[in-house]
């Protein structure tokens, strides 16, 4: 019998559907929202994390260049993944700006402190003559103090290092070599003997951690440019969790209650309505974890807008259904006709939101840019679940011949 | 709903778009005399968060920061968030762009308040600030005129200015509002006015697309007002379902959503209402009485047959 195939294809589309949104909703710790929050890639407004923008200014380091802002980052790379941060992103953003983003750092100012300074190392002799620079250093390294408490910072030099430094060291045997770091004195040893070997040590009183972060600067080499900070952002991994849970819970509570009104407005339509926003929900989030979407508090926005309007995809069609009932026509006729209308209009309205969303992508920086990602994506996917997937299951079901009744859509029975 | 469904639009088009434009001009007067309560990062400056372990006043804060910097900063109390101590305060502190020395100097005579964390912080500088919102401005023009080209082509040149009027309406009603209401903006702002944006042409473009329909298959003798208050009529009961399901979901969300999304959620709130009246209310209104000049139809007494009750 037709009815019961169709019958039970659309039993086991429920159940599929009904099963998948149920295991990602369950409160398990092992399956349900906790696993998708996994695999979840949130911007720092929701987990946390410290954001900081550069900007490269002409200074006596010469002029901003692509080439030197290329270079900038590279050295703020080395630096950062000293620091040993789980997944940093630094990227360079337009002509001449820096972005650094560092997720779960409590600490901005300590990050700001590492990855900000210019770090030129200069070794000057008392007459005021640049002896070695950064760029002889091969490595510096962190070793105890020989002479006394604390910590040292060791060169190892490379190149003509090694002979300028033994040069200047016989040169100038009980006078102070001055060591800088930009325009600090950091440290000024007097030179007791004549040094050969390439070996340099740095005193100054250090801390175990302060000469590390000092050998790390001079390990990632000087910023080629000033770079200045033009924003710093900060946001505690406590509020992140905050932010998420809430509008997690804001969010699931919303779209229950949309579910209902659909129920209610057009009962087993509704229903299926419902069923097809399950499906558009999973798609979505397949979609947005494929192309490696971070989310951010103005991308779940967009989503919202999402299902806003694939809800009023639904809306749409089904009010062309009742008109078209209404008129008198029988009810396969009717779901026809008013599928067929609503179709264009349905469509018009999302490619309207498909254009504006894909400038702001494209144009779009920050939470702009986010926002139009899930927009987008929400607007294309809604026009495939509203439109074709939503006729599929109304057809089915009807064909079931189960429901042959006009007030399925709610619409009075009419004598003729 | 029955009812919605038997006014006659389209009779007091004109009524329709005076209220709007009463509207619009309070709005703007609220935008341009109290402006809107901008955040930091249309201003630049400092924001810091800080949750103290222990009871804590908002003066005793402002003379600390004063004795340590010089600056009479703004300061407000806010919810405590995930506090172990139930004796926790947790305070917002706006500032002007700092120096580094004035900054470090804040944190650390704050400590004599006791101890305490940086929930979270933002430095922004002028030259950002201004940019977010220059470049917002510009994608959202170029969208504008993509949408308007479209709208000619699916459906016809009056109908995509009208539409674009009409969401110029929704966002300056969005923004006045929160001018009057006084809520901070911040960079999430603008994201919400394109969600306005979005819903409201959406919406615009779903009236739009009836009119069309009906333009084009417009019964014998009937009249440009009765054929756009009938494509009313038909709409209407579609335009305020969504809208309620919006609604019901930016409800959720104002109540549930926590403070970090309220500003978000409200802007939406209020633009989905405008976006949604202002569809037949500007849209439509401001179409219908373009098409008739350009009709050149004899304004007279409507020859609409009375409603049906």
């Amino acid at each position: 019998m037709k009815g019961g195939w169709n019958g039970l294809v659309l039993a086991l589309i429920l159940v599929l559907v009904g099963g998948t949104i149920g295991f990602y909703l369950s409160p398990a710790p092992d399956t349900g929202s906790a696993r998708i929050l996994q695999h979840m890639k949130l911007g720092l407004d929701l987990k946390g994390g410290a954001h900081i923008v550069l900007e490269g200014v002409d200074s006596e380091l010469g002029e901003v260049t692509s080439d030197k802002i290329q270079a900038a980052k590279a050295v703020i790379e080395n630096r950062i993944n000293a620091l040993g941060v789980s997944e940093p992103v630094v990227q360079v953003d337009g002509k001449d700006r820096i972005i650094v983003e560092i997720a779960g750092a409590t600490d901005i100012d300590e990050a700001r402190e590492t990855i900000g300074r210019t770090a030129v190392l200069q070794f000057i002799d008392p007459e005021g003559n640049k002896v070695l620079d950064g760029t002889d250093v091969e490595k510096a390294g962190v070793a105890q103090n020989p002479s006394g408490a604390g910590f040292v910072v060791t060169l190892k030099l490379k190149g003509e290092g090694p002979q300028k430094f033994y040069e200047a060291t016989s040169k100038f045997v009980g006078q102070p070599i001055y060591i800088f770091l930009d325009d600090d004195l950091i440290s000024a040893p007097y030179v007791q003997e004549p040094i050969p070997g390439g070996e340099a040590t740095i005193t100054g009183n250090f801390t175990a951690e302060a000469a590390s972060q000092l050998a790390t600067l001079i390990n990632g080499g000087a910023l080629p440019i000033k770079l200045v900070e033009v924003e710093a952002r900060m946001v505690s991994a406590t509020l992140g969790a905050d932010s998420i849970a809430k509008s997690l819970r804001a969010g699931a509570i919303g779209m229950v209650l949309v579910l209902l009104f659909m129920i209610v407005l057009y009962r087993i339509p509704g229903f299926l309505a419902d069923v097809a926003l399950g499906v558009y929900a999973i798609l979505n989030m397949l979609v947005l974890f494929a192309i490696g979407n971070v989310f951010t508090l103005p991308g779940i926005a967009g989503v919202l807008l999402g299902i806003g309007m694939a809800v009023d995809g639904n809306v749409i069609i089904f009010e062309r259904i009742k008109e078209e009932l209404r008129k008198g026509k029988g009810l396969r006729s009717g779901i026809d006709a008013g599928f067929h209308r609503a179709y264009v209009t349905v469509l018009d309205s999302q490619v309207t939101t498909a254009i504006a969303a894909a400038i702001l992508w494209y144009l779009g920086t920050g939470p702009v840019r986010g926002f139009a990602v899930t927009l987008f994506v929400g607007t294309v996917l809604s026009m495939f679940t509203a439109i074709t997937f939503t006729r599929w299951l109304v057809t089915l079901t009807v064909n079931t011949g189960w429901f042959n009744k006009r007030t399925l859509f709610g619409v009075k029975e009419v004598a003729e | 709903m029955g009812f919605l469904t038997r006014i006659r639009y389209m009779r007091y088009a004109k009524q329709y778009l005076i209220f709007a434009l009463v509207t619009v001009l309070i709005a703007v007067g609220s935008l341009l005399t109290l402006g809107l309560n901008e955040g930091i990062d249309f201003t630049g400056g400092l924001l810091l968060d800080l949750q103290f372990e222990k009871t804590v006043s908002t003066e005793q804060v402002r003379t600390v920061i004063m004795q340590a910097t010089g600056i009479d900063a703004q300061i407000q109390q806010v919810e405590v968030r995930n506090a172990e101590s139930p004796e926790a305060t947790e305070f917002l502190v706006r500032t002007p762009e700092l120096t580094d020395e004035q900054k470090d100097s804040l944190l650390r005579n704050m400590l004599h308040l006791g101890a305490y964390q940086v929930i979270s912080e933002d430095a922004v500088s002028g030259t950002v600030s201004s940019e977010l919102t220059q470049k917002a401005l510009l994608a959202i023009g170029i969208a504008l005129v993509l949408q308007v080209i479209y709208i000619t082509v699916r459906f016809q040149f009056r109908m995509g200015v009208t539409a674009v009027v009409a969401l110029l309406h929704d966002v300056i009603i969005a923004a006045g509002v929160l001018s009057l209401l006084q809520v901070e903006v911040n960079s999430n702002f603008v994201a919400a006015l394109l969600t306005v944006l979005g819903y409201s042409m959406n919406d615009t473009v779903v009236v739009m697309d009836r009119l069309r329909e009906n333009l084009h298959n417009r019964r014998k003798g009937e009249s440009l007002e009765e054929m756009a208050t009938r494509s009313i009529q038909e709409v209407v009961t579609r335009s305020i379902y969504t809208g309620v399901s919006v609604i019901l979901m930016l409800v959720a969300m104002i109540v549930l959503g926590g403070s970090t999304i309220l500003n978000f959620a409200l802007t939406l709130l209020v633009g989905t209402l405008a976006g949604t009246y202002s569809s037949i209310v500007v849209a439509a209104a401001l179409w219908y009485l373009w098409e008739r000049r350009h009709e050149g139809h004899r304004p007279g007494p409507a020859r609409a047959k009375p409603a049906k009750a």
